[in-house]
């Protein structure tokens, strides 16, 4: 269990780079931290393991305050912590093997029993073909999974990954979000993990903190999140998943009133509480409407269906009033943008 | 040339050789870890003592700025007290490792310093001490730095060597001065330098092929 509270950064030159920050993860979750560049993301990690000093506020892990141990007391607890990097910082002069076995190495423990300990870390992250390679013979993605089996060595309880993927490409970065998901299962391990990317949110994190110049702008989980993002900046990184925005063409042609020629054009979204039945093959087949669907975001985020739907419904009033209520009794939440005039 | 010449010349390699060994050792034994505390002193780093770091950088660039040949001298007091006379070899390898030990202080606290900071980092959050992040994580990383710069360093003693035998140290140096210079034996000279030249030639060969050795992985 983290929990970080009232948390404030201010560095010597003064930046105030974290303020007010309240935080809760709980034991076994995968807790993720969103924010732009230069919002405090780095700072706040770092808070966690004391890598940085707060200014104010406490940290506690398992009940324990941080920022009141000494120096040989802290040490003992980081070794319980691991850690992953942007960048994975792994020992040029090192093997695969050796950087593994690090954090061990550190400790007094016998040779074999390191060996016992590290050969199934890179079993399970798959290196165990590439254990006398140095890391300059390793592909990004291989020596993050190195940096993963280091991080595991002490058994730790929680893991804090600052930025894991950024340097990765969508497909390596897509394999090592399944490993933390992997570990996360197996260990139980704590993930508290910070990020830019919203798809990395959404394919792991169960919940999730937004951060803006310091401060935690919303806190939710990652279905809350994406559907209904509350704060601005929320709504802008959400919105770099979900392209809520109506092409420009048709932004033209949409009247904000009703005419006699016009229909309505629906927001749809789906909340992840719909059920599995075919909505869309009910509103047209058993309510007559004529569906048009102009933009569809849909994403399975989670096992849950989440997203929007953007649609020209044409029908009498009648019908379009019985879809709409139709939809929002499935647990649907129905907008209408505005008026489109059909043309042909 | 004569038996006499030859075991002359021998006798002088071996002086340079012992001159040069014994003091690379030394100033490798005390430069290090003076080069280890100039750079894990700095501000913000695992062992930041700004005031001690910035007194020893002063005394290091105060040795580094003296001359050697004036160096030589000026501790000639200091040499007296160490080995109880100034001249001879054992004399000379005071002054050498005196004018040594700075280069190597700042050969070392520079390749240290081109360790990304990050794997400093790595290893406080794996809650390693600080005299772990030097011998685990530090020195390791910057070993094919260091092996370097000794070599620069030791062939340059191979110089400041024949200086020292000038002033009676003994060596190649002072063999060439003596039978080339002062007697004109132009051979004796000749001989005399291509056995220098040959000598740091060697030494190269052996600092580089260390070098790859520890930076292999560097593929
Ligand atoms: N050591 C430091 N000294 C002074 N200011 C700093 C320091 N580190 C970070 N800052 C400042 O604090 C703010 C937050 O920086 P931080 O690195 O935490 O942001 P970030 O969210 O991790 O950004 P990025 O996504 O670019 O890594 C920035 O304005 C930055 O300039
Ligand atoms: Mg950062």
């Amino acid at each position: 269990m983290i929990q970080l509270l009232d948390i404030a950064k201010t560095y010597p030159n003064g930046v105030h780079a974290l303020q007010h920050i309240n935080l809760q993860v709980k034991p076994g979750e995968i807790y993720g931290i969103i924010g732009k560049s230069g919002a405090g993301k780095s700072t706040l990690i770092r808070c966690v393991n004391l890598l940085e000093r707060p200014s104010s506020g406490k940290v506690l892990i398992e009940g324990e305050d941080l920022t009141t141990l000494f120096a040989s007391q802290l040490r003992d607890i980081r070794r319980k912590i691991g850690m992953i990097f942007q960048q994975f910082n792994l020992l040029n002069s090192a093997s695969v093997y050796e950087n593994a076995a690090l954090p061990l190495t550190l400790t007094k423990m016998p040779k074999q029993k390191i060996y016992d300990t590290v050969m199934p870390l890179l079993e399970l992250t798959g290196l165990i073909e590439r254990k006398d390679h140095y890391p300059a013979q390793l592909s990004g993605g291989q020596k993050q999974r190195v940096a993963i089996a280091r991080a595991l060595a002490n058994k730790p309880k929680i893991l804090l990954c600052d930025e894991a993927t950024s340097a990765l490409d969508p497909h390596t970065t897509a394999s090592i979000l399944a490993l933390l998901k992997t570990i996360n299962r197996q260990f139980g391990l704590t993930i508290l993990l910070i990020t830019h990317e919203m798809e990395v949110v959404k394919t792991i994190c169960e919940r999730v903190a937004v951060l803006e110049n310091g401060q935690i702008v919303e806190k939710a989980s990652t279905n809350e999140l994406i559907t209904q993002p509350k704060a601005p900046a929320a709504r802008e990184l959400v919105s770099s998943i979900l392209k809520q925005h109506l092409p420009h063409y048709l932004q033209q042609k949409l009247k904000s009133i009703p005419t006699k020629t016009s229909y309505p054009v629906w927001r749809i979204w789906f909340h992840g509480k719909a059920s599995q039945e075919p909505i869309m093959a009910h509103l047209i087949q058993r309510l007559g409407l004529e569906i048009n669907i102009l933009q569809a975001n849909l994403e399975h985020i989670q096992n849950e269906l989440i997203g929007i739907m953007i649609v020209e419904a044409i029908a009498d009033s009648a019908k379009l009033a019985a879809g709409m209520s139709y939809l929002t009794s499935n647990g649907l939440q129905v907008e209408v943008v505005g008026y489109v005039d059909r043309i042909n | 040339m004569s038996i006499e010449l030859i075991e002359q010349l021998l006798l002088a390699l071996w002086e340079t050789i012992y001159m040069v060994a014994l003091s690379s050792s030394l100033a490798t034994f005390i430069g290090a870890p003076l080069g280890i505390i100039l750079f894990t002193t700095r501000q913000h780093n695992i062992l930041a003592h700004p005031l001690l770091n910035k007194a020893l950088a002063m005394i290091i660039n105060g040795l580094r700025s003296i001359p050697f040949i004036i160096l030589l001298v000026a501790i000639i007091p200091l040499t007296r007290l160490l080995v109880g006379t100034s001249i001879g070899t054992n004399a000379a390898i005071v002054p050498l490792t005196m004018g040594a030990i700075p280069f190597i202080a700042r050969i070392v606290e520079n390749a240290l310093s081109e360790v990304s900071q990050g794997l400093v980092e790595a290893g406080l959050a794996m809650g390693a001490t600080p005299l772990q992040i030097i011998r685990k994580i530090l020195l390791p990383e910057a070993m094919p730095g260091i092996v370097n710069g000794l070599t620069i360093t030791i062939i340059s003693l191979i110089g400041y060597s024949a200086m020292a035998g000038a002033v009676g140290g003994g060596g190649l140096g002072d063999l060439a001065i003596r039978y080339g210079y002062q007697r004109f034996e132009m051979n004796i000279m000749l001989v005399t330098i291509a056995i220098l030249i040959i000598l740091v030639q060697l030494l190269q060969m052996l600092g580089d092929y260390i070098t790859n050795k520890v930076s292999k992985h560097k593929l």
